[in-house]
C-alpha cells in the first residue's frame, strides 16, 4: 500500500487515495466471489452500517474524551467532517467494516472447501463444496 | 476513564451480540427440519445457530489474527505519517511498533462484531425461496442458495440435465 515514511508523503490525497484503492479491492473481490454485499445485498448494508456507525461512535467518544486528536500530515486533505474527525476516518471505517467481511468471508469458504474435502462428517452435511474460488 | 476503558465498552457490545446468538434454542432444530415459514421468532433463533459452529469460531478468529497484524503494521504507519495522535496520558503505555495496543480492539471488535451480526440478521427472504432459506439460514455465506439467484445463470451451463447423453448409461 502505501509507504509513509517521514518526507514521503507529501501529497495531499495520499492517505484518501490509498483508502479508496483499498476499498475498491475489497469491493472487487466481493463481486468477484459473492462474499458479502454481493451474497446478500440487504444483509450486508445492514452489518456494513452497523460497523460504520459503531467505529465512528468509537471515534466520537474518544474524540470527546480527548483521546484522539487530528493529526497535521500532509498525506491528509484537510477536511474535517466533525472537529478532529477528518474525512478520511469515514472512508477507513467503512474500509475496516468491508475488509472484516470480505475477509471472514473468504476464510469461511475455505475452511467449508476443506472440510468438504474431508470423508464425511458430522458437519459434512452442507452442500458448501460446490462453493469453489475459481 | 482511560482508552483501555472505552474500548472495554465496545468489546462488550461485541461479546453482548454473541452471547444473544448463542443462547440455547430448544425449538430451532424442530423448525429446520420441517422448514417452517413465516414463525420469525423461530427463523431467528436458528439465524444465530453457526456462532455455536466451530468453524465460524475458526474463521472469526483467523480474521481477527490478520486484522491485527493489519492494524499493529498500518496504524505504525499512519502515526508515523501524522494522520493522528493520542493523548498519551489516556494511555497504558505499551506499544507494537507506534500503536497503542488499545487500538487493536477495533479489529478485535470488527472480528467478531460484524460475523455474528451477519449470522443474526439470517438470510434475507428471495422469492422462490421457502423452507430451505430457513434450514441454512446459518450457513451462509458459502451456501448453495447463495449462487442460486436470477443473477447467476452462468452455473447452470454445465450440470447434467435429465436428456443429457449420461442419461442412457443410467437405464438398465
Amino acid at each position: 500500500m502505501i509507504r509513509a515514511l517521514p518526507g514521503t508523503v507529501g501529497v495531499s490525497g495520499l492517505y484518501l487515495g490509498a483508502l479508496v484503492v483499498s476499498l475498491a479491492s475489497m469491493v472487487a473481490m466481493d463481486r468477484r466471489w459473492r462474499l458479502f454485499l454481493w451474497a446478500d445485498s440487504r444483509r450486508g448494508a445492514i452489518v456494513l452500517l452497523a460497523g460504520i456507525v459503531v467505529f465512528l461512535s468509537w471515534d466520537a467518544a474518544a474524540i470527546r474524551l480527548g483521546f484522539f486528536e487530528r493529526g497535521h500530515g500532509q498525506a491528509l486533505v484537510g477536511v474535517e467532517i466533525a472537529p478532529h474527525l477528518p474525512l478520511e476516518e469515514l472512508f477507513f471505517v467503512t474500509f475496516l467494516s468491508y475488509l472484516t467481511m470480505v475477509g471472514h468471508a473468504l476464510v469461511r469458504r475455505l475452511l467449508d472447501r476443506r472440510e468438504a474435502a474431508r470423508p464425511a462428517g458430522p458437519e459434512a452435511e452442507h452442500g458448501a463444496h460446490s462453493e469453489v474460488l475459481r | 476513564m482511560t482508552y483501555l476503558g472505552l474500548d472495554a465498552v465496545f468489546v462488550a457490545v461485541a461479546a453482548m451480540v454473541v452471547l444473544v446468538g448463542t443462547v440455547p434454542r430448544r425449538s430451532a432444530p424442530r423448525a429446520e427440519r420441517t422448514g417452517v415459514r413465516g414463525a420469525t421468532a423461530r427463523r431467528s433463533r436458528a439465524n444465530g445457530r453457526a456462532l455455536t459452529n466451530r468453524r465460524w469460531w475458526l474463521a472469526t478468529a483467523v480474521t481477527g489474527a490478520a486484522l491485527m497484524v493489519l492494524t499493529a503494521v498500518f496504524d505504525t504507519v499512519m502515526i508515523r505519517a501524522d494522520l493522528f495522535r493520542y493523548d498519551a496520558s489516556a494511555l497504558i503505555g505499551l506499544r507494537i511498533g507506534l500503536t497503542p495496543v488499545e487500538d487493536l480492539a477495533w479489529p478485535l471488535v470488527a472480528a467478531v462484531l460484524l460475523p455474528a451480526l451477519w449470522e443474526l440478521l439470517g438470510r434475507s427472504p428471495r422469492p422462490g425461496t421457502s423452507g430451505a432459506a430457513v434450514r441454512a439460514g446459518a450457513e451462509a455465506p458459502g451456501d448453495p442458495e447463495t449462487h442460486a439467484r436470477p443473477e447467476a445463470p452462468e452455473r447452470a451451463e454445465v450440470p447434467a440435465r435429465p436428456d443429457a447423453p449420461t442419461r442412457p448409461l443410467e437405464t438398465p
